[in-house]
């Protein structure tokens, strides 16, 4: 009897491991196809969503490296939370084994990934920066072909200088965080509204959560149903304000900012939700980045421009989003521009 | 089929006199067919630079294992060892790079909070008698929110030498350090459980605790030893950690818990206490690591990837369980 139960258990065991093992075959099957003298470029994100900044950056690098003319094999991996440094220089050092020629990356901490950067520039590996511009400092002990991007604190100046001209010094601001970093701050930018006048009452930390977001507003608005205006430090964070503003009936009483203006953010606007959001063009940073891309394989490296910065604009209308939004935001998503 | 049920019967005929091979040869033989199917997926999944990189990513997990592996064996659970990474790293990387401490003090100061940590731990446990689920849950967001304090969303990074020499140093050129470190720390771990009285009495805890006290062991003593422990092997992780980003951030260690306990259980660590196998734990802190690795090594997607983990993680486990729920019948 024992004999017949081990067999059975050793027999589903070797069937789920072929059910694993087929899976794992199909899976790696699923990879892009790619010619024989195909670029094999790393993009590495800290996070990934089709919708969001990275995605939208995503899409405009392959825009780009079609434009280019570059025939190329995207490996797309991304650690299980943004904030997961160890894991994303767990997978630069996969990378570089696998043998990618180029490593597209957005670290998922500008200091906190300075062991990342050292074993690319080891390796030789060209690595191009997005999301930050400014180049590495001197201490770091590496460097990068390109930083594209733009600064944190222009997004979070983009609202200050909104806000001073379209409401009245006084007015009650509260600001919704990430987490306690420099990105926060410099993007919740409490010292310019103070600057400019207005009245700080509340600041609270999401961990750049749309749900922690969503709470931290529904709090908000019952303990102080004064505010006049909430700032979401991302776009995720200030559409779980929209919406909790919305669910308490306060929408019409209280201004909801956010940041980045992903495809949600627009759909708001239009709505008549969210009030406004700044933009930075990530499809414009990924074309971008694939022309770097290929002036490089073209031999042509000292023509990549160390630092690039797209200009941050309000988006607040229908009229500013066909004004400033690159189409494809839509037209990938098989929608219309409105 | 006279073959088959002669296999069967020198099967139980071994792991009748070492059950542990029970665990830890079929967990073996799925980690090798990994490795093949990794392998065939792969041509660059064994060659050396890959197996370093293995080696070296698991490390800081297996370090943790470790500890967890005698924390699950006295029938406890501690998921605030990420908070724990995280409040230590910001001590380490404060000391260092804001007050100035030279750097074996701050090493000192990461290890001794993070030991602290678990005696804090051990002391709501054993003492005032509250579940390890619940303490080491409260833990987890309180040292997190210290470290986030401490911090100031700060982050320190530019270390000296010394602190990065356990996570830089290969030696012969060729072995990390850090491997090393961590492997030593397992074989401490095995003997402790396997060759030395407190950690049979660790096993025996978990198994059944009313016995254990009967039988005339100090029950209190010996779980708040294992949390005290894990406190310590946590700041241990820390550092190599710390060394091997050269930052320190709050963040630091977030979700850890998670991938640590499920590599412990998938090497044959008994949720449930009294069972546990330190060799398994390294076992299954590799297969987990393999996967990763391999799985991206073989350009399999990230989506992809999850589904793998969590189906392999289930089947692993479950058959386990299928297999020991058979015996006992």
């Amino acid at each position: 009897m024992n004999s017949r139960r081990n067999g059975l258990v050793f027999g589903i065991g070797i069937f789920l491991l072929m059910v694993a093992a087929a899976t794992m075959v199909f899976a790696a099957g699923q990879r892009q196809p790619a010619g024989a003298r195909a670029v094999r470029i790393a993009y590495l994100p800290p996070n990934f969503e089709q919708a969001d900044f990275y995605g939208q950056y995503f899409m405009g690098l392959t825009i780009g490296l079609e434009e280019q003319g570059i025939e190329y094999e995207l490996v797309r991996r991304t650690p299980e939370t943004h904030d997961n440094h160890a894991q994303q220089l767990a997978i630069v050092e996969d990378v570089v084994t696998m043998g990618v020629e180029y490593i597209v990356m957005a670290p998922t901490h500008y200091e906190g990934q300075q062991q990342a950067y050292r074993t690319i520039n080891e390796a030789g590996v060209p690595l191009f920066i997005f999301n930050y511009s400014d180049p590495f400092p001197a201490e770091f002990g590496a460097r990068a072909q390109s930083y594209v991007g733009y600064r944190h604190s222009d997004g979070g100046k983009a609202v200050a200088d909104y806000l001073a001209a379209n409401y009245p010094r006084g007015t009650k601001v509260a600001i919704i965080y990430g987490t306690p970093t420099q990105i926060s701050y410099d993007r919740g930018a409490k010292e310019l509204h103070i600057a400019n006048g207005m009245d700080v009452i509340f600041e609270h930390y999401a961990n750049w959560q749309r749900d922690q977001a969503y709470d931290a507003v529904q709090r908000l608005l019952t303990a102080r149903p004064d505010v006049d205006v909430i700032i979401g430090c991302s776009s995720f964070m200030a559409m779980g304000a929209v919406r909790a503003a919305a669910d308490a009936g306060m929408l019409d009483d209280v201004a909801v900012f956010g940041a980045g203006a992903i495809l949600e953010e627009l759909d708001s606007i239009v709505a008549g939700e969210l009030t406004a959001a700044w933009y930075r063009d990530p499809v414009r940073m990924g074309q971008e980045t694939a022309r770097y891309i290929k002036l490089h394989l073209d031999g042509r490296a000292n023509e990549i421009a160390e630092s690039y910065n797209v200009p941050i604009v309000m988006i607040d209308s229908v009229e500013a989003i066909r004004e400033h939004i690159a189409p494809v935001t839509y037209t990938a998503q098989g929608r219309t521009v409105p | 089929m006279t073959q088959s049920k002669s296999l069967s019967q020198k099967w139980q005929t071994l792991t009748g006199e070492r059950p542990d091979l029970a665990i830890l040869i079929p967990t073996a033989l799925f980690g090798l067919a990994l490795v093949i199917v990794l392998s065939i997926l792969s041509d660059r999944f064994l060659s050396w630079r890959n197996i370093v990189n293995i080696m070296t990513q698991t490390s800081i997990y297996l370090i943790l294992a470790v500890g967890m592996t005698l924390v699950l064996d006295s029938g406890g659970i501690d998921i605030s060892i990420g908070s724990i990474i995280g409040l230590a790293t910001t001590l380490l990387g404060t000391a260092l790079a804001r007050d100035g401490w030279v750097w074996w003090a701050a090493i000192l100061l990461c290890i001794g909070g993070a030991t602290m940590c678990g005696a804090f731990n051990a002391f709501f446990i054993v003492k005032l008698k509250v579940p390890p689920i619940i303490v080491t849950l409260g833990t987890l967001t309180m040292f997190r929110g210290f470290a986030y304090v401490y911090q100031e969303g700060q982050t320190y990074f530019g270390f000296p030498a010394q602190v990065l020499w356990v996570a830089r140093t290969r030696i012969f050129g060729q072995i990390p350090v850090l491997v090393l470190l961590s492997l030593g720390i397992l074989a401490a771990g095995h003997f402790f459980l396997t060759r030395t009285r407190t950690g049979r009495h660790v096993t025996a805890i978990g198994g059944n605790e009313q016995a254990a006290r009967l039988s005339g062991i100090n029950v209190g003593r010996t779980r708040a030893m294992v949390y005290v422990v894990m406190g310590f092997l946590a700041g241990i992780a820390t550092v190599v950690n710390t060394a091997r980003l050269d930052a320190s951030q709050a963040v630091s260690g977030t979700g850890y818990e998670l991938h640590v306990i499920a590599s412990v259980v998938v090497g044959g660590t008994s949720l449930m206490g009294g069972k546990s196998f330190m060799l398994g734990t390294f076992l299954g802190v590799l297969i987990l690591g393999i996967l990763e690795n391999g799985l991206l090594m073989a350009g399999v997607s990230y989506y992809w990837q999850r589904v793998l983990l969590g189906f392999i993680f289930i089947m692993v486990v479950g058959i386990r369980t299928f297999r020991e729920s058979s015996e006992q019948k």
